[in-house]
């Protein structure tokens, strides 16, 4: 009785509610040793006791413990085993409420009971377990809650400590100092995959003192087919003991960085694994599945704000450049909404319109600078061709008149391009837009320009003519008309290109307007494709074709009825070939000497048009080549 | 030749040298008389001391444009034609002949031809 009172005393200062209902069984049966047992996640241990330990430890034996299986209550009131301590033994099993512990009370005495537990005994017997059922189930809720509160203010101490960072080692780092020593493992570290989805680099660790670190570039395989299949299926890698459960090279690989238990989680992102986070324990350890389950929080959670934050600083940097673009651009830019709304305006836009974006914001910019025509009349929307982008999902461009606010007009030009979703629907329009009244006053200057000194130059030729005309009163009328006959064709082929603008001409219209005048009554035929000269060039062909007009008119094809040209031309890539051909007049005598006309076509135009002229005198017709490089024009 | 020997023909130009020589053509093609003037104000007084039965009318005389005369020529209807050195150039007789400067006697005289027979 001593010793058992002296045991007593450890077990009190142990359990101390459960020593007391142990207290009260025993009074109540009046039995020298009465113990409680509990079973948990499979195991069962000795949760309190009174009298002789050993004696009880041996006592609830395994046949006692397999009785339990069937029934509840076990009585077994006269024992007769020489190995059995007690002669009489009784045990009652309740299990909690949650079904997955269980509660045995044993009361035990040396001598026989043959009666056993009868009547009320009984239902007192089961009270007293029941109670420390209930007693168990109050400290499992209060060890539950209590684990709740630990993880939520751990969550809470994690967010608070990561919720300024905004750099993805900065919060890696902190996570994996909050986790291990929440934990209480050995290492926490994160890891980024390789693009081969094998090879990884340990980019940071958090190490509890006397554990290094690991960072470093590892392979993957190197740690076993366990390893590889579970994280590339996005499955986490529980190991509780890497020497029992894994296979000996798998197993010497954790061991070679000091790491006997893990628990390692994978981040897929797009079906390909991207990164790992893994805690660590130096030795064997039963990973809880709490413990799992905060650490794939955790993972969850800091990849969340890393992926945040790296979204957020992108997006801040393509607003700041946007807003850089948009604030400095001197082209006003707007954007309208699916409602033709204004949504947005930059400076240049506030400086163009005369308003303010406040002023301009949530009304249709039309209303604002483009509600009247310059008649003063209303302008409808409908009619409008820079809101006509957003109905036709057509970038269109133009020029149009915006009203300004003192109700002026003023001229812009405009480009308006629908913005679409990704499934192509228009949800609004960018409207650029930047004032042309000084371009346009430019260009009308440019155009007033061009026309005088086109008016002039023709002038000029006019007075030429006039002060030839009074010069050579008493020269030979063939010369005089000869060098009027000049004139005239160089007026008119000025007067053909200044139509133009200076534009190219095409070859056929300066070719007819040189030999309109000359060849009424004869057969003249041209052949080739359309070819626009520079003007430099088409002054040149319009002269050489002058002067061969006027000699087959005065000595030539044209000079007898039944004559006739034959102009053909050909392009073969920057080379023009240009034929002349008379045929039908009197027999050709070549001249003994080579007047201006000749001259100036196999000297002055060869040299203009950077080629060869060849007149040839044949008997039947005269005959001109002309081979000349012309600059390809923009189509 | 015959149709001009009779006429007045009114020749407003603003350059002498250029109104010399269109004078000196006027002259060959047969007119009787040719009056030049160099400005409107000129050729409306000239139109109002003789008798003009057709005129050639520079466009641009000095910055100022002939249209003044080209009106009171229309609205007595005595036929007149433009000579200008403005390519495209516009006037408000959509249906009157034009003549480009420099032009020669042959251009002159079927421009006056076609006035004349209308």
């Amino acid at each position: 009785m001593q010793t058992v009172e002296a045991r007593s005393v450890d077990e009190v200062s142990s359990d101390d509610a459960l020593t007391g209902l142990l207290r009260l069984a025993r009074q109540l049966f009046q039995t020298p040793a009465a113990a409680f047992w509990v079973r948990e996640r499979g195991t069962e241990r000795l949760a309190a006791c009174l009298g002789d330990e050993q004696a009880l430890r041996t006592a609830y034996d395994a046949d006692l413990r397999a009785k339990f299986e069937d029934r509840q209550f076990v009585v077994l009131p006269d024992i007769n085993a020489e190995e059995d301590p007690f002669r009489f033994k009784a045990g009652i099993r309740e299990k909690l409420a949650s079904g997955l512990a269980s509660v045995t009370l044993i009361i035990a005495d040396t001598k026989a009971r043959p009666p056993g537990i009868i009547g009320e005994q009984r239902s007192a017997f089961q009270a007293i377990c029941a109670q420390a059922v209930t007693q168990l189930e109050l400290r499992h809720s209060q060890a539950t809650q209590a684990k709740m509160m630990d993880r939520l203010s751990f969550f809470d101490r994690l967010a608070s400590a990561t919720q300024e960072l905004e750099d993805a080692t900065a919060i890696m780092r902190t996570v994996a100092r909050l986790t291990g020593e929440f934990l209480d493992v050995s290492i926490c570290a994160y890891a980024d995959m390789h693009a081969d989805e094998n090879g990884f680099t340990i980019t940071g660790d958090w190490t509890a003192p006397g554990s290094a670190s690991i960072v470093g570039t590892y392979k993957l395989s190197d740690f076993g087919d366990f390893a590889v299949s579970n994280l590339t299926s996005k499955l986490p890698l529980v190991v509780d003991d890497v020497i029992a459960q894994l296979p000996s090279d798998a197993a010497a690989t954790f061991q070679s960085i000091g790491i006997a238990a893990t628990i390692c989680l994978p981040l897929v992102k797009d079906d390909r694994l991207i990164a790992l986070m893994a805690v660590h324990d130096a030795r064997p350890r039963i990973w809880t599945d709490a413990e799992l389950g905060l650490i794939g929080e955790v993972v969850e959670r800091s990849w969340a704000h890393i992926e945040r934050v790296r979204a957020e600083r992108i997006l801040r940097e393509t607003s700041r450049r946007l807003n850089a673009i948009l604030s400095n651009t001197r082209e006003a830019v707007f954007l309208m909404d699916e409602q033709q709304i204004c949504v947005y305006a930059n400076a240049a836009a506030e400086q163009l319109t005369g308003y303010s974006f406040e002023a301009m914001r949530g009304r249709p910019l039309h209303d604002v600078v483009h509600h009247k025509k310059p008649d003063g009349s209303h302008y409808p929307i409908e009619e409008c061709p820079i809101d006509r982008a957003f109905p036709e999902r057509a970038q269109t461009s133009g020029e149009e008149l915006f009203v300004a606010p003192d109700g002026s007009f003023y001229p812009v030009g405009f480009t308006a391009s629908p913005v679409l979703d990704d499934e192509g629907k228009p949800i609004g329009t960018v409207i650029e837009a930047r004032n042309i009244a000084d371009e346009k006053r430019f260009q009308e200057h440019q155009v007033l320009l061009i026309d005088e000194l086109n008016h002039r130059a023709k002038n000029l030729l006019a007075i030429v003519q006039g002060l030839v005309a009074q010069t050579m009163t008493s020269s030979d009328p063939e010369i005089r008309k000869a060098l009027e006959g000049r004139l005239m064709a160089l007026a008119a082929a000025h007067s053909l290109l200044t139509k133009k603008n200076w534009e190219p001409a095409p070859l056929r219209q300066l070719v007819q307007d040189a030999i309109g005048p000359h060849v009424a009554g004869h057969a003249v035929s041209m052949e080739g494709p359309e070819l626009m000269l520079p003007s430099k060039t088409a002054i040149s062909m319009v002269l050489a074709v002058h002067e061969l007009a006027t000699n087959a008119v005065k000595y030539g094809s044209l000079s007898v009825p039944g004559g006739g040209v034959d102009v053909r031309w050909n392009v073969e890539g920057d080379e023009l070939e240009f034929q002349w051909q008379e045929f039908g007049g009197p027999p050709v005598v070549a001249p003994a000497k080579r007047g201006f006309g000749s001259k100036m076509l196999e000297r002055g135009l060869a040299a203009e048009l950077d080629g060869s002229v060849e007149i040839e005198f044949l008997t039947e017709g005269v005959s001109c080549k002309v081979r000349a490089s012309i600059p390809r024009l923009p189509a | 030749m015959r149709a001009f020997e009779d006429k007045t023909v009114l020749v407003v130009e603003d350059e002498p040298i250029v109104a010399m020589h269109t004078e000196d053509l006027l002259t060959d093609l047969g007119f009787k008389t040719v009056v030049v003037a160099g400005g409107v104000d000129r050729a409306l007084r000239a139109l109002a001391a003789s008798c003009v039965d057709v005129a050639v009318l520079d466009v641009n005389l000095n910055g100022e444009k002939s249209f003044p005369i080209a009106e009171h020529l229309a609205q007595r209807s005595i036929p007149f034609l433009f000579a200008t050195g403005y390519s495209d150039q516009e006037t408000p007789f959509p249906d009157a002949i034009m003549i480009n400067k420099p032009f020669n006697s042959e251009a002159l005289e079927s421009g006056l031809r076609t006035i004349l027979s209308d």
